[in-house]
């Protein structure tokens, strides 16, 4: 499950439960029309269970879109599945984005 | 180190995970047999069995994944609309769910150290072989490679380190593999590791593909697998991935690694230890969960005592702070008590597909109706209960239902169902019919010529239902292998008995029968109501308890001896408790009725003393008082002194034999 507003032009995303492979696909076709109308996007993380492959590259994909639109970009409440599974794959939201721009 | 100690070492986790992914595959197989093709259903077939093959494939449990694999390939072509689904298909997937259990269960007993015995080869190939004549001409796949399947991976002792450079096939995640699993089994696998992914080919979001991967990695790590064992781990995918491995020849905490895309900076290979994995359940063996419960319970006892001590000190503080502990020792015993429930449900859905292969069996159309699957039980009651469950079940459907011609006037389906709901501190389970019901006077015939009622005999109704569960009793024409040899419910109710439960039986001729099971929710700790009789103490259930009332020298004068008082109109049904027990009177006392009420009617208990709510870890009494009736436990006060645990079951069955107090309690 997800909740996806778009209020004031802030994006707000909140996964819960699971974010992989079965919810993504569903997630990229709600979200795709929305970015381009959002200034600003805050993605909570902080319901999460669990992530795969395909949740990771979704975060990832929808960070660049908004950096290279240079509209912000925030992600919250890593809880700890997500954290462990960013460990895993040796990523740094902070350092690693960065290094990408 | 070798892989049969690996696998050794993960069995039991790699067996849990297997059996929870075939339920749930039976499940999702079940639910499209009764309710037609479903995408997310098959899809949820797909996933158990690939996960399955993926995990056989890591610990080279090679006859379980090729034989996963062949339904697998079937389980594809129906989900994308290839094949479709009917019957035949569903039930030949039931039937290779059945092996996959038995192949894992075989890889399991013998460690994966043994060829699978001829047997299940046999079933491996005639199974194989049906699921590829259901296969579209030209994507059939062998069979017949089991020989090479028992070989076992010997891998170094000695440890290396490695690095690898690893660009996962865009096509890997469609095909149902997830990298992370194979970077966490190495991980698993190694002694150091550390990964670094390179996310820069992963496209902004309105170029994305959900189901692609677009992910490389550099990964440093130290292990004693050899370098076959390393790039077997990604077996099922290098043909579609570009991976390097390069061993380095010194391995020490210095050594440098230069990662192919990062040629500037020589770094350390780190150190570092192992991350939890990430998981939102944890499989926690269940012997720790219960020594905990085990260690919680000692310390009620010990607690109890020092509530006694601060009491008797009469220290304000003291006996303040003791309360607050007292407080919070009840949540960490509630919270540990609720790492042991589960909810029925996932028991109740078992039997989907038994009424679905024996109605089938027996020519017979059922329909399984399930009620109150939420309802939560100690895990330990529940294991117990699964194997008297499904001999009711069996016996229902073989007994019970009539054939669809048999039934008159009744819908030509018969009616199964499993219902499940709380009442007064027990769980009640009950299992109704709407087959042809129990003939009492083919009961009592029975019974009579089996030599287990004397001729003549009275009995109640309940009495000759319950002969049903008498040991040798069967009133089936012919034996089956389903039921009638007349063993079976007479070990249900031991079972049941043994669980401090009881079973009762309705039925009406022509209507159908219901079993109704009450156990209680849990055999470790319960919250009691202390009372005292003579010199003994005694604790109620206190769920069972309803209210306590003091007996007035009016009413004692009014009950002239008999076993009842009018309690605000209704009859109340009593139980000395002393006399019971052959206790000393206390004739200081003042007379109190604890009223409790169990299976829907209300019940008292005289006794002298009231002491309220007290915490009661049940400790279970010894063989020499096996015969002991009325009391199904004891427990430690804080003085040290023992209090006996009331069983109400048994008690009120006794009340119920009292003349003057049957079944007058049902006004009550």
């Amino acid at each position: 499950m997800v909740s996806i507003a778009l209020n004031d032009n802030v994006l707000h995303i909140k996964p819960e439960g699971e974010l992989s492979i079965y919810q993504v696909e569903s997630i990229l076709l709600q979200l795709v029309p929305l970015v381009s109308k959002a200034n600003v996007c805050v993605v909570n993380l902080s319901s999460i269970d669990k992530i795969d492959t395909a949740g990771f590259q979704l975060l990832v994909s929808l960070r660049k879109g908004f950096e290279m639109m240079q509209k912000p970009f925030e992600i919250t409440g890593i809880a700890n599945s997500t954290h462990n599974f960013m460990q895993l794959f040796g990523f740094d939201w902070d350092t690693q984005m960065k290094g990408e721009e | 180190m070798n892989s049969i100690l690996q696998f050794s070492d993960i069995a039991k986790e790699f067996h849990a995970e297997s059996l929870e992914l075939l339920e749930a595959m039976e499940n999702s197989l079940v639910f499209i047999r009764e309710n037609g093709m479903d995408d997310e259903s098959i899809n949820a077939v797909f996933r158990a069995a690939h996960t399955i093959k993926g995990a056989a494939g890591m610990y080279k449990i090679d006859f379980v994944v090729e034989f996963t694999h062949i339904a697998e390939n079937l389980l594809d072509h129906i989900r994308n609309g290839k094949l479709s689904m009917n019957d035949e298909l569903s039930e030949l997937l039931l039937e290779c769910k059945d092996h996959m259990q038995g192949l894992v269960e075989f890889a399991v007993l013998t460690c994966n150290a043994e060829a699978p015995t001829q047997t299940l080869c046999e079933m491996t190939k005639h199974l194989g072989e049906r699921l590829n004549q259901n296969m579209p001409v030209g994507t059939e796949l062998s069979v017949d490679k089991l020989s090479e399947s028992s070989k076992t991976l010997v891998t170094d002792t000695h440890e290396r380190a490695w690095v690898m450079q690893i660009r996962f096939g865009t096509n890997v995640m469609e095909q149902g593999f997830e990298p992370a699993s194979f970077l966490a089994y190495l991980r698993k696998n190694s002694t150091t590791f550390d990964a670094k992914v390179d996310v820069a080919g992963i496209p902004p979001i309105n170029e994305l593909n959900a189901t692609q991967c677009y992910l490389k990695f550099d990964i440093a790590f130290t292990t004693n697998l050899n370098k076959d064992d390393i790039l077997d781990v990604f077996e099922f995918i290098r043909d579609d991935c570009v991976i390097t491995l390069e061993e380095l020849k010194v391995q020490t905490q210095a050594v440098v690694i230069q990662g192919s895309n990062n040629k500037e900076e020589p770094k350390k290979a780190p150190i570092i230890t192992q991350a939890q994995p990430s998981a939102y359940t944890i499989r926690v063996d269940a012997e720790k969960i219960d020594h905990l419960i085990n260690l919680i319970g000692e310390m009620v006892i010990a607690n109890a005592n020092v509530v006694q001590q601060s009491i008797d000190i009469k220290n304000s503080e003291l006996v303040e702070s003791v309360s607050i502990v007292s407080r919070m020792l009840e949540e960490i015993r509630e919270g540990a008590m609720q790492i042991r429930m589960v909810q029925i449900g996932e028991t109740f859905n078992k039997f989907k597909r038994i009424v679905m292969d024996l109605s089938k069996k027996l020519g017979k159309e059922i329909d399984l109706v399930i009620k109150g699957g939420e309802t939560e039980l100690d895990k330990t009651v529940v294991e117990k209960i699964t194997d008297p469950l499904v001999h009711i079940v069996r016996n229902a459907i073989d007994h019970g239902i009539e054939m669809p011609d048999d039934r008159g006037d009744k819908p030509h389906k018969g009616t199964l169902t499993l219902n499940a709901y709380h009442d007064a501190g027990t769980v009640v389970i009950e299992i109704s019919d709407d087959g042809k019901g129990l003939d009492e006077e083919v009961l009592y015939k029975k019974a009579v010529e089996k030599g287990l009622i004397e001729e003549g005999a009275a009995l109640s109704q309940q009495e000759i239902f319950k002969l049903i569960l008498a040991p040798g009793f069967s009133t089936a024409p012919a034996v089956t292998d389903l039921s009638g040899r007349g063993v079976g419910m007479d070990v249900v109710k031991r079972n049941i008995e043994a669980l401090r439960g009881d079973i009762e039986i309705k039925s009406k001729k022509g209507e159908g029968t219901s079993l109704i099971i009450r156990l209680p929710l849990t055999l470790a700790i319960i919250d009691g109501f202390l009372v005292k009789v003579g010199e003994t103490f005694y604790v109620v259930p206190l769920d069972m308890v309803v209210e306590c009332i003091e007996i007035s020298d009016e009413e004692k004068a009014q009950m002239h001896g008999n076993n009842y008082i009018n309690l605000r109109g209704s009859i109340l049904p009593l139980l000395n408790i002393g006399s019971f027990f052959d206790e000393q009177k206390n004739e200081d006392a003042r007379s109190n009725i604890v009223v409790v009420h169990y299976a829907g009617r209300r019940y008292g208990f005289i006794v002298d003393e009231l002491f309220g709510e007290f915490q009661t870890v049940i400790k279970p009494l010894g063989k020499i008082f096996h015969a002991l009736k009325g009391i199904s436990g004891a427990t430690i006060l804080g003085s040290g002194t023992v209090a006996l645990i009331l069983d109400v079951p048994m008690l009120i069955n006794f009340i119920l034999t009292l003349k003057g107090g049957i079944d007058e309690s049902k006004s009550a």
